[in-house]
């Protein structure tokens, strides 16, 4: 689990400052629409204004200032299917328009494309978060493999989905966990490694692997070394 | 003048912030999808639309003004989102923040100066 270290610093988790936050930031991007469309020579450039990525801006700054950076680049991460979707919406409305639909039924169509879209993009997500969760189990046991070794600890940075794939939860959504694996010297072919989710769901699990260390070569050797001795593990998500 | 902005200021935030606590209250799937509402296009439209006298003929007109901008927007805004995933990583949510905000700008700019002008 990770404490914000400015936690006394950090709004209240009610809903107030959400929806203080939603509604200066989309009340501005609304009235500023307005102002551009009816006073700058080109309508369209204020168009632009109509796309400003409010929520995205309040959801950002709103879990950065939280829960700290990691979090925050996890909640962008998750936007970027819903932004495919807001283009299938405004693409199909703009289109319809062109066509010489009616402004109703350009909006309805424009909507039916948005849930599709959203709905698609997300199904595809989750399908690569769980194939993200099946190559990073692979990469944290050969990480730990790898820390084993004498002088070495590995730092085994496991992608979005394994701590998903173990706890059932929404993996994809979650992001990354990073594993730090101890070798302890004269194990008998077994390394364990605490994991350490730093979305800050807080779950602790262990990392079994086969070595091929004979004991005899560990013997009064340092197995902890430096964490940045990264051997380079792969499955980073 | 004044009212009609104010107006529009206050309806556009409500509908915002609806849509986000929507979003929140529903959770899940749904919540997801519903996370992402086109929210400030759909505001920014009936501002537009319901003040188009004088600039455009029709509301249809004023509609598609809005919508060819917006389409602009839209696709820099996923370019936003990934930059803001990668940035807000490496250099913190502030900047990494205010850094994707200047790529939409710049972005939504070039794309319609290229496409849609």
């Amino acid at each position: 689990m990770i404490v914000h270290r400015n936690r006394q610093l950090t709004p209240a988790r009610n809903g107030w400052v959400d929806f203080v936050v939603r509604f200066a930031l989309g009340g501005t991007a609304v009235a500023a629409t307005y102002l551009a469309v009816q006073f700058l020579p080109w309508p369209a450039v204020g168009g632009i204004l109509a796309a400003f990525p409010a929520v995205l801006a309040s959801a950002v700054s709103l879990s950065g200032w939280r829960d700290g950076d990691h979090q925050a680049a996890l909640v962008a991460q998750g936007a970027v299917a819903g932004m495919v979707g807001g283009v299938a919406a405004v693409g199909i409305t703009w289109v319809a328009l062109e066509q010489g639909a009616s402004l109703g039924w350009a909006l309805f169509g424009g909507l039916t494309g948005w849930a599709a879209t959203s709905w698609a993009a997300l199904q595809a997500r989750q399908y690569w978060g769980r194939r993200q969760a099946r190559r990073s189990q692979t990469g944290a046991v050969a990480g730990a493999s790898e820390a084993s070794r004498p002088g070495n600890e590995a730092k085994v940075e496991a992608g979005a989905g394994e701590v998903g794939w173990r706890v059932g939860n929404e993996a994809e959504v979650q992001g990354e966990a990073v594993a730090q694996s101890r070798a302890e010297v004269g194990t008998q072919g077994r390394v364990e490694a605490d994991t350490k989710v730093q979305s800050g769901v807080g779950v602790r699990d262990w990392v079994e692997a086969e070595t091929n260390v004979m004991p005899s070569t560990m013997m009064g050797t340092d197995a902890i070394a430096r964490p940045d001795a990264s051997p380079g593990v792969p499955g980073r998500g | 003048m004044l009212e009609g902005l104010l107006l529009r200021f206050v309806l556009g935030g409500l509908t915002i912030a609806m849509s986000g606590w929507l979003g929140k209250r529903l959770g899940g799937l749904i919540g997801g999808i519903f996370a992402a509402f086109p929210a400030v296009y759909l505001a920014a439209l009936v501002g537009v639309v319901a003040g188009h006298a004088g600039v455009f003929t029709s509301a249809e007109e004023a509609a598609m003004a809005v919508s060819r901008g917006a389409f602009a927007g839209m696709l820099a805004n996923v370019l936003t989102a990934v930059v803001a995933a990668r940035w807000v990583e490496r250099r913190g949510w502030r900047q990494g923040l205010a850094w994707a905000l200047l790529v939409w700008v710049g972005a939504a700019l070039l794309v319609f100066q290229i496409f849609l002008a």
